[in-house]
């Protein structure tokens, strides 16, 4: 099954609606790029679904998902909140009769969704590991108390107070750390974290212009580059 | 027989929620004669969390502390399942997938560090149950811990993605280990089942659920102990009793320890280096102590 051949032409395109089609027509490979999974190895059997412990809380099931992005329908499954209630169990990845990752397809979906904004703010799983990200930014480990206030803070500040018995009991118990533990290389780490950030923008570039190719969309290389410059 | 050295990976919980757990595997690992000596600099491994933000930031995290644990000249000792879950499949990407390894080497070049994919990752499960064996695990048994019936909860992320031993629908090394023990195994289906990880902290309801069953299963198999390997595990499954019971009316007293302690128990090791205090559920009465 390919990408469908666009029949549109850039000149029949209108300016404003060209974007999205590009980005619809990008996403399986930007989601195979990112988890290096291949979606197109799908053959929908739905055994990721039928393993999935969350599938009950999900409004389209991991199978649906595969096939959505095939689809690109880029901002029905980033906004979905099926991707949310994937807790990483590898359940659909070790029954995968085709080999797939599907839990590195939910990651890469997690993080696009997040750079889209498309996030659905009832969900308070973004809010958990962006502010997991930020800790782990600030000490080069993970500090609970301090994971727990950020998360609050972003969400709900009253959650504080319900976590207060849990706070207690681990005080009690000698098993909470009052100060953070820094990693003795945190410099080190926070350069680790730019270099990811640069050679992400150097790949995306060039894995975009590939991807546009080979889903046969000269238009849509044109005007990816354009945009590309437009950004600089 | 010579002695087993790993440089250790403590993991972010090692001095906070988990250091009962910490406490216990440098006790146990050193009675059975096991050297774990700490991998200096090490940072975050990035837990699902940042997977699920960056994965190319959170395989790199990886890398990193990957070629800190190489450049010891020791393999790598992890007792964290998330930790393992995020180290080991990264080491195994790198190895194998070419793209994979082409960006991390840019990232690793960036901060002058080399990996070279030599290294392996061992769960501390697996360096008892394979590394060491279990006939070596028997010969150190003092106390035999006959009597107590025990049900093994691996979670998700000891035998997933996957471990080079065990079955990741059945696995079997931590029945194994405890029934060494002279712990009498109880067959248990949510062996694998999730407890829901830090979904207890973003969608309560859901992880509420998983850990009820969990613990319901083990109450009606008869278990008097569940033994994890795995920190969030632990506290998920320890820590939210009351409010399972507010949510479900069933009060479950079955208490969890980690497999180190567990094994330690068994080695007659005494009962505060093995942190046995510090659960939220007293595992005293069950293991006859006191």
């Amino acid at each position: 099954m390919a990408v469908a051949e666009s029949t549109l032409t850039e000149r029949e395109i209108p300016r404003e609606v060209l974007p999205e089609e590009i980005r619809n027509r990008f996403f399986p490979a930007e989601v195979e790029d990112i988890s290096g999974q291949s979606v197109w190895a799908c053959m929908q059997c739905g055994t990721c679904s039928g393993s999935c412990q969350f599938a009950q809380e999900m409004d389209h099931t991991p199978r649906r998902i595969m096939e959505m992005v095939r689809t690109g329908l880029r901002e029905q499954v980033l906004a979905s909140r099926a991707i949310w209630y994937c807790a990483s169990c590898y359940s659909c990845t070790v029954r995968c009769p085709r080999g797939i990752q599907v839990t590195r397809v939910m990651m890469a979906l997690k993080s696009l969704a997040l750079r889209a904004g498309h996030v659905n703010p009832r969900d308070d799983a973004p809010a958990f590991y962006e502010s997991f990200l930020r800790v782990l930014r600030l000490f080069g480990r993970v500090h609970e108390p301090t994971l727990v206030a950020a998360y609050a803070l972003r969400t709900r500040p009253t959650r504080v107070l319900g976590m207060m018995p849990m706070a207690l009991g681990l005080v009690r118990r000698g098993r909470m750390a009052p100060l953070p533990d820094r990693a003795p290389g945190l410099a080190e780490v926070r350069r680790l974290m730019e270099a990811v950030e640069k050679v992400r923008g150097s790949e995306s570039a060039g894995a975009r212009e590939v991807a546009l190719r080979s889903a046969g969309c000269p238009q849509a290389v044109r005007a990816a580059r354009r945009e590309e410059v437009a950004l600089r | 027989m010579s002695r087993l050295r790993y440089a250790f990976y403590p993991g972010c919980t090692a001095h906070a929620s988990a250091r009962d757990y910490t406490r216990s595997t440098y006790a146990t690992f050193r009675a059975l004669g096991i050297e774990l000596e700490e991998v200096p600099g090490w940072s975050c491994c990035g837990s699902t969390a940042v997977s699920n933000v960056d994965p190319l930031l959170g395989m790199a995290l990886c890398a990193r502390n990957l070629a800190l644990a190489e450049s010891t000249g020791l393999d790598l000792a992890v007792t964290c399942n998330a930790c393992y879950a995020n180290l080991a499949p990264t080491l195994e990407a790198y190895r194998e997938e070419r793209r994979v390894r082409d960006r991390l080497q840019r990232v690793l070049d960036a901060v002058d560090r080399h990996l070279e994919g030599e290294v392996e990752v061992r769960h501390g499960v697996h360096i008892l149950t394979r590394d060491l064996g279990l006939d070596r695990v028997e010969e150190g048994v003092r106390r035999p811990l006959d009597g107590v019936k025990a049900v093994p909860y691996y979670g998700c992320l000891l035998s997933r993605p996957r471990n080079p031993y065990d079955d990741p629908e059945n696995p079997t090394s931590l029945d194994e280990l405890l029934a060494t023990l002279g712990v009498e195994v109880l067959p248990f289906e949510r062996k694998t089942k999730c407890c829901g990880g830090s979904f207890m902290n973003t969608k309560e309801e859901v992880a509420l659920r998983l850990t009820f069953e969990i613990l319901e299963e083990a109450r009606e198999r008869g278990a008097h102990l569940i033994v994890c390997a795995c920190p969030l595990c632990q506290l998920n499954l320890d820590a939210y009793r009351a409010k399972l019971r507010a949510r479900y009316g069933t009060y479950h007293d079955t208490p969890v320890l980690y497999f180190t302690q567990v094994v330690g128990l068994a080695l007659g090791l005494d009962r505060r280096d093995l942190a046995i205090g510090q659960s939220f559920v007293p595992a005293d009465r069950v293991l006859g102590l006191r």
